[in-house]
């Protein structure tokens, strides 16, 4: 789990092209849209991409999603979970 | 002569750096291409979440409207009586030619890239980041985008179809320009990456505000004894009579009816108020 959220903060930091933030910035526990990392639904987009390129999960469900990005622990349990792990 | 308006405000980004009435910054050479090396932090103090996901365009149009020194205002507030026209000759075509690469490259284009191909778009982050609610207009007309967005902004200031009117003038072509330059310029002038942007205003509103007239501009019929300039090079030619910081007027010639082309190859330049 602890690598999986370490993985996914590097990530989001750099498909997002996040200026000025590193991965260590990002609260694990924090909101990922609107307060938080201040994300918005262009980068929900990005994210549904990565998780399904990366890990093989495809998110067609509005609420799974919404559920699945609220943060990074959230988005990690979640791909946990699909992995079966 | 019909009524003037006034420039009250610039801000600029281009080869030699980035900078307003407030003063001008020069690129550290040593960060290599321009482009690349721009990061919002350069140029502002204040954060914007979205910068580094923008296409060139937006980031050139973005950084010449911070440089113009807007307040930047809550949430809950919106500037209604502030419209934006822009003009410029390719537009987003290089997050265009992006996107169709990505198409068969890999796993696809991502979603952020598709957002771009837009030129409209690059209106909108700015609209979003000043809390502009007004119309907003984008103009790609070849060699005369620039003029005819300001000859834009001058017809919509005194149609009172607002009080203050952003103009752009904006292209980023760093990679592309050699291979589109004679199709979107038939003199194939080369094309080089930058954004102007110039706050207009009627100019009963600038006294009454009590901005200053960095510059005036007019639609006029009686131009005559002043240099024509092509109207391709309005836009150099405007920044540059700003930043030299000395009180300038630009005097539009009266459309004739026979098509923009004609109209806005007509420009004249004269340099005192």
């Amino acid at each position: 789990m602890h690598q999986l959220i370490s993985d996914l903060k590097v990530k989001i930091v750099d498909i997002l092209n996040l200026e000025d933030v590193s991965p260590e910035d990002i609260d694990e526990a924090a909101p990922l849209f609107g307060e938080g990392l201040g994300l918005d639904s262009l980068d929900a987009l990005e994210l549904v991409v990565l998780v399904e390129k990366d890990y093989g999960i495809k998110i067609t469900d509005i609420e799974v999603g919404r559920q699945a990005f609220a943060s990074v622990n959230t988005l990690a349990r979640f791909i946990l979970e699909k992995q079966g792990k | 002569m019909s009524s003037s308006m006034v420039i009250s405000l610039f801000g600029y980004i281009d080869a030699t750096g980035w900078g307003g009435k407030e003063g001008s910054h020069r690129w550290d050479q040593s960060q290599g291409q321009l482009a690349q090396a721009l990061r919002w932090r350069m140029v502002s103090g204040s954060a914007h979440d979205r910068f580094g996901r923008m296409d060139l365009l937006s980031k050139y149009v973005s950084v010449a409207v911070e440089m113009l020194g807007l307040p930047l205002l809550g949430k809950q507030d919106l500037r209604l009586d502030t419209t934006m026209v822009m003009g410029t000759m390719a537009g987003c075509y290089g997050a265009d030619l992006d996107f169709y690469r990505g198409i068969f490259q890999g796993d696809g284009p991502s979603p952020t890239m598709f957002a771009y191909t837009l030129p409209t778009i690059a209106l909108g982050e700015v609209a979003i980041r000043h809390r502009l609610g007004g119309a907003s207009y984008c103009f790609m007309a070849g060699a005369d985008s620039g003029l005819l967005a300001l000859w834009e902004s001058v017809k919509l200031l005194e149609a009172g179809e607002c009080q203050k009117c952003v103009c752009i003038m904006a292209d980023v072509l760093p990679q592309h320009a050699e291979m589109i330059a004679r199709n979107i310029d038939p003199a194939g002038k080369a094309l080089t990456e930058y954004a102007y942007a110039f706050l207009l205003e009627r100019h009963g509103h600038a006294q009454a505000c009590e901005h200053p007239a960095l510059a005036r501009v007019a639609i006029t019929s009686d131009a005559d004894g002043t240099d024509s300039i092509e109207s391709w090079k309005v836009p150099d030619s405007l920044i540059g009579l700003l930043r030299q910081g000395r009180p300038g007027r630009l005097d539009l010639a009266s459309p004739p009816a026979s098509g923009i082309k004609e109209i806005l190859s007509i420009i004249r330049c004269s340099p005192v108020i």
